[in-house]
């Protein structure tokens, strides 16, 4: 037996030690694969979640027939999505309509790659963190514009240019808001960002951004009470209104994967990411902390969507051009004012 | 090693979100069904059969809103520049974003006062003005 193990031993060592200098990366390619197909499959559950949680909040019950407490839900109506016919209209244009739902999924996944899970754990680390954020919430207008307009229908083209213009006057002043976090770190990176905050979190001294960041979170998402894209009481479905199958499920779990990353992005910017007691001792724990505060947030946006009713459009537009924007360039000069003065030049 | 590292789990984590952007479009397409319709090429208008295509003029509002986000968002970009150096640029440094933001403030003050960030219609705007006018 011994011997058979040495034999094995021997035939492997050879390959052990070609694979030697390969296992960083070997370990942090699988380390990346499971943030994201955890992360997937989180958003994916947030459906389940929402369905729950507004049927708590509203006296009724959700899913609660396939599987324990109806987690087999999500499955059965993946599933069940898969198997739809793949329905590309022939009054639509073709690439840019297959091309739409794709960019707004891979969107909100790839914002998820700078936020730090905890002090070791994270995708990538780039010093160019919330530059990469915003890009990205940037990029994703285009899946909802070119959504609504490849479609070719009215409702359509409607809730895509409502949308596209909603979500970059909400932009203007997310990044804005922002700057605040970044000036008291001093560092795109949002690892310097966490780290800054070991003291106190960023949303005591950053209370101002903090109320401009909620609804542009919210508006990013594009997420009640922020759907006026998709406001089904007069736009049908808004942008996705021609799309069915598996392609309609991309946008619908995009909403959610963006859910996940802001949340992920609001725990990082705003409430200490991984710190909590505990959390240097055991880098374990803050990726619980992490998770912990990520599901408060995740949760926080359904209580949103069961209490808040929708505004009207012109009132979305004028809370974000006069009141968010002025606040967030008044926040901006506070806090190089008290940044500079803290350090004394 | 550590940036390496850092750029190929980056690189890695890009080329799988493609994949599984990919591999839910190519699995839809391989295990749908495939069915006819006798309306199934119109577009969805609520069951009304449409009138015109949906190639229609939209609110130059939009385009408005449009050019403000290129003003306002270029304008931003520089102070995301000043955000990062703030300390090295000083109170010089602080001075200078203060009369930049002044100007950033007063240009959205002149949007509000001409009223290109109101809604409204105009219509309904002088609705407005002739009932405080008959409650006053």
């Amino acid at each position: 037996m011994s011997g058979f193990l040495a034999k094995l031993q021997a035939w492997f060592a050879p390959i052990m030690a070609w694979l030697e200098p390969w296992l960083p990366f070997i370990f942090t390619a699988l380390t990346t694969l499971a943030i994201l197909l955890i992360m997937v499959i989180v958003a994916a559950y947030m459906i389940w979640l929402e369905r729950r949680l507004l049927g708590l909040w509203q006296d009724r019950y959700g899913p609660n027939r396939v599987g324990p407490f109806g987690l087999g839900q999500v499955v059965a109506d993946m599933l069940k999505i898969f198997f739809k016919e793949d329905w590309v209209p022939s009054f639509v244009d073709k690439p840019t309509f297959i091309i739409a739902p794709v960019i707004a999924m891979s969107m909100m996944m790839l914002g998820f790659a700078v936020i730090p899970l905890s002090p070791t754990l994270g995708v990538a680390d780039l010093n160019i963190g919330v530059l990469f954020f915003l890009a990205i919430a940037g990029l994703s207008v285009y899946a909802v514009m070119l959504g609504g307009w490849s479609s070719n229908s009215k409702y359509a083209l409607l809730g895509g240019i409502r949308s596209t213009a909603q979500t970059i006057s909400y932009e203007v002043f997310m990044g804005l808001a922002l700057m605040g976090v970044v000036m008291q770190a001093g560092s795109f990176s949002l690892r310097d960002i966490v780290n800054a905050q070991a003291g106190m979190w960023n949303v005591i001294p950053q209370f101002l951004a903090f109320l401009a960041w909620v609804p542009a979170a919210l508006a990013v998402t594009h997420r009640t009470p922020f759907d006026l894209p998709e406001a089904e009481s007069e736009l049908v479905q808004g942008y996705h209104t021609e799309y069915s199958g598996m392609k309609f499920g991309m946008f619908m779990v995009s909403e959610y994967v963006g859910i996940v990353m802001v949340s992920g992005l609001t725990t990082t910017l705003f409430f200490g990411g991984w710190h909590g007691p505990g959390a240097e001792q055991y880098p374990i724990l803050g990726l619980v902390w992490f998770c912990a505060k990520t599901f408060l947030f995740m949760c926080s946006y359904i209580l949103v969507r069961a209490a808040l009713p929708r505004p009207r459009y012109d009132q979305i537009m004028a809370a974000g051009w006069k009141f968010c924007l002025p606040l967030t360039l008044v926040n901006l000069l506070l806090t190089a004012a008290v940044v500079l003065w803290n350090s004394g030049v | 090693m550590g940036d390496t590292l850092n750029l190929f789990s980056l690189a890695f984590y890009v080329i799988c979100v493609f994949g599984i952007c990919g591999l839910m479009i190519g699995m839809s397409w391989l295990l749908g069904g495939r069915a006819r319709g006798r309306a199934k090429e119109e577009p969805f208008e609520s069951g009304v059969v449409g009138v015109g295509s949906a190639r229609m003029r939209m609110s130059a509002k939009f385009y408005l809103v449009a050019m403000f986000f290129v003003i306002f968002d270029a304008e931003a970009l520089f102070l995301y520049a000043w955000a990062v150096s703030v300390k090295e640029a000083g109170w010089a440094g602080f001075a200078e974003a203060v009369i930049f933001i002044t100007i950033l403030l007063a240009g959205l003050v002149y949007l509000w006062r001409i009223g290109a960030l109101e809604w409204a219609p105009d219509s309904r705007k002088r609705l407005k003005q002739q009932q405080q006018s008959e409650t006053k």
